[in-house]
């Protein structure tokens, strides 16, 4: 009887360990079922696994006192998130690394061999390396765009929108009630070759120009690079905007003021002290663009044409179309890989953390 | 006014107007090489609006702004010889120290071998040589203050301006922060002008002190002059505390004006006849520590009877409401030694002067009796 009433302290003086625990077999076990690594009655005993690990801490929880709540709370609010990811992200990516790297006997066959079948990944960059760096072009040309348009528009509205700040800002939303895929195929109506657009470029004779300059194809304004360009700056256009707005607006007027004072032209003024002081928002609104706008393929699809195919449009077409699995897993393990990759060297160049 | 050759700032006839709103009414004052000169008032008196006509971020609606002796009425601030410290200190968050100093030299194109050796001079002044190369946030709201000045004063500006440079500090470090910032003005020389609500702050630096009310300068003068001859009740109310008695002058004997106060009784106050007329409306000023409790009668002609309703011990000094006959309250300010009377809460009490301490105001205040600047007013705008 003292035995156990010991041992029970100790489990609840350590419920911190208990819980880490408790969490990491939890995760484990979500992950072992949502990739189906195990099957017939393994699958029971994990599942036992995990209501017993639950309905143990939980346990702990009501019975091992207020220290060992104390201890275990931190676990408690992790936990949900955790599991989330377990279930919803970590699986997933392990299921597409797997699915990835096996070969099925034939297109309509259901079932996988994983034989680490590295061809996939050769598939994947020999077959689809164009796409990958269309879409990388695309994004980052989509980026710049936004970044340009995005940049003067959240100064004005920080810094000149005095009481119509809101009201501004909500202009800019606005329109993203409406669901993406509309407004994307809005824009086809809009670019089509007797639409507006072009007939007025025509009429004023910037046809001509626009065609020099290869923002035009043969007349046409809509299934052109620049349509899929233009697009993907329309839709990613408020995540550049808006963190870039919420750095402006936390600048005290006063230290523009002060650049005034200690002889600063307004050039130098917003050089020196706006711009650095504005970077983190440009550097957050760069990843909230950027890699998005690199995996899309809805632009692609309803504004360009089969010469301006992402690799989203690939992956998609792989996915849902060819039933190709296992390549298309590869292509979306790489475009991640390479988001990542690109997102590290960007964060190493530009980190913010020198900023105050 | 004339412009004197040692004069750094002359603001000519100024006014502001934003609408029909007058901000700043005929401003027309000087401000000499080397002088500390303040800026006193409430909030809203004009004095910030004021100094940001100097500085160049607000543009006269009449008048001239001088500096040098040459007209900078649309000069615009980057290309103006003085120098601002902001309230909040607007230091660049991103930058440091050093860094925030040198931007001024470095705007200026200055040779970056002279600004080092200039900014660390100017940082071995304000005493913060060891912290070059921290960042704002690490350092304290004092240590804030001085880099402000530092980044200023690097430039060797014609006149510093300062709005409101101790407000958000805490009450012993702006004591402190006082007469650091009149050693720093003594080693480097240059004009400061500041602006406070603060009139103690105002009393303790300045040289001279300009205080504006409502958009109008009421009184300019060095702090001794605005204390004890206050050119009006405003400046008598603001200024210290101030006992503001209402009443007519009844006759002029002499020098000596006597003026028959509301309250009932009939005072003598010496050489103050000849600026108001018999018959005038006029206040008399009363400062609190001059006047002596006493539980013997007076028969001086410069004595009050009343009644003692408060007695708050300060140290120092204790603190004593007298109300007289017809209610007014008298704050009276006694040396708290044995030489105050034994004088309990509720018994009579006679409280006199010295013949030099009353003067004569004209008009009548709003609240007879004690006035001080009130307390809930300087806070709310803290």
């Amino acid at each position: 009887m003292t035995a156990m009433v010991v041992r029970q302290n100790r489990i609840a003086r350590n419920a911190d360990r208990v819980g880490l625990g408790a969490m990491i077999v939890a995760s484990i076990c979500l992950v072992v079922l949502g990739t189906r690594l195990v099957s017939g009655p393994m699958v029971s005993v994990i599942v036992l696994t995990l209501i017993l690990d639950l309905v143990g801490v939980l346990v702990l929880a009501t019975r091992g006192g207020p220290e060992a709540r104390r201890l275990l709370a931190p676990y408690g609010l992790l936990k949900p998130g955790m599991l989330w990811l377990a279930l919803f992200f970590l699986a997933p990516v392990w299921s597409l690394i797997r699915i990835s790297l096996s070969t099925k006997e034939s297109r309509f066959s259901v079932n996988y061999d994983f034989n680490w079948a590295f061809q996939n990944y050769t598939k994947a960059f020999s077959d689809f390396g164009s796409q990958f760096q269309r879409a990388f072009l695309y994004a980052a040309i989509a980026t710049v765009l936004t970044i340009a348009i995005g940049y003067p528009l959240a100064y004005v509205i920080a810094f000149r929108g005095g009481k119509y700040k809101n009201i501004l800002l909500g202009l800019v939303v606005i329109p993203f009630f409406t669901s993406y895929l509309i407004r994307t195929i809005a824009w086809s109506t809009i670019l089509a070759d007797r639409g507006f657009v072009v007939r007025a470029m025509n009429a004023v004779g910037l046809g001509n120009v626009f065609e020099w300059l290869n923002i035009m194809e043969n007349g046409k304004l809509l299934n052109t690079p620049t349509a899929v360009i233009g697009g993907l700056t329309y839709n990613f256009l408020p995540f550049m905007l808006l963190p870039i707005y919420v750095s402006l607006e936390k600048i005290d007027v006063n230290l523009v003021n002060a650049a005034g004072d200690l002889y600063s032209s307004a050039t130098r003024a917003f050089r020196k002290v706006v711009l650095p002081l504005s970077i983190p928002g440009v550097f957050a609104g760069t990843l909230l663009t950027f890699i998005p706008a690199a995996g899309d393929f809805v632009n692609a699809q309803f504004l360009g044409n089969p010469n301006t195919t992402m690799i989203g449009n690939s992956i998609q077409d792989q996915f849902l179309k060819q039933n190709n699995y296992p390549v298309a897993s590869a292509m979306a393990a790489v475009l991640m890989v390479s988001i990542a990759t690109l997102v590290l060297m960007y964060t190493r160049i530009f980190g913010t953390e020198d900023l105050a | 006014m004339g412009e004197l050759e040692s004069d750094v700032i002359v603001l000519d006839h100024v006014s502001k107007r934003y609408g029909d709103f007058v901000a700043v009414h005929d401003a027309n004052f000087s401000i000499a090489t080397g002088e500390f000169f303040a800026m006193l008032g409430p909030s809203g008196c004009g004095k910030t609006t004021t100094l940001k006509m100097i500085a160049g971020f607000e543009q006269p609606t009449a008048g001239r702004v001088m500096l040098d002796g040459i007209d900078v009425s649309d000069v615009p601030p980057y290309k103006r010889n003085v120098n601002t410290v902001f309230q909040q200190y607007a230091l660049f968050p991103h930058m440091s120290v050093f860094d925030n100093v040198a931007f001024g030299p470095r705007s200026k194109k200055v040779d970056e071998s002279k600004i080092k050796t200039s900014v660390m001079e100017m940082l071995e002044i304000v005493r913060l040589s060891d912290f070059a190369q921290r960042k704002p946030s690490q350092l304290s709201g004092g240590q804030q203050q001085r880099v402000a000045l530092a980044r200023a004063l690097v430039n060797y500006p014609s006149a510093l301006l300062l709005d409101e440079p101790l407000a958000a500090l805490d009450l012993k470090l702006r004591e402190a922060m006082q007469i650091e910032l009149k050693r720093i003005q003594r080693e480097v020389g240059i004009s400061f002008i500041f602006v406070t609500h603060d009139q103690g702050e105002a009393l303790t630096m300045s040289d001279r002190i300009a205080v504006m009310s409502q958009g109008h300068v009421e009184q300019i003068g060095s702090p001794q002059e605005i204390y004890r001859s206050p050119a009006s009740l405003f400046v008598a109310g603001f200024i210290g505390s101030a006992n503001l008695l209402p009443g007519t002058v009844q006759s002029h004997d002499g020098a000596d004006a006597v003026v028959a106060l509301k309250a009932g009784s009939t005072i003598r106050v010496v050489g103050q006849s000849s600026a108001h007329a018999v018959g005038a409306h006029v206040s008399v000023m009363l400062r609190p520590e001059r006047l002596r409790p006493s539980d013997q009668a007076d028969a001086s002609g410069q004595s009050l009877h009343g009644t003692l309703t408060d007695l708050v011990f300060q140290g120092a000094t204790a603190r004593m409401i007298v109300r007289l006959a017809d209610g007014t309250e008298l704050t009276c300010l006694a040396d708290s030694s044995a030489r105050m009377p034994q004088i309990a809460v509720g018994a009579n009490i006679n409280v006199s002067w010295e013949a030099d301490c009353g003067y004569v105001l004209a008009g009548w205040p709003e609240k007879a009796g004690s006035n001080t600047t009130d307390i809930d007013h300087i806070e709310s705008t803290l």
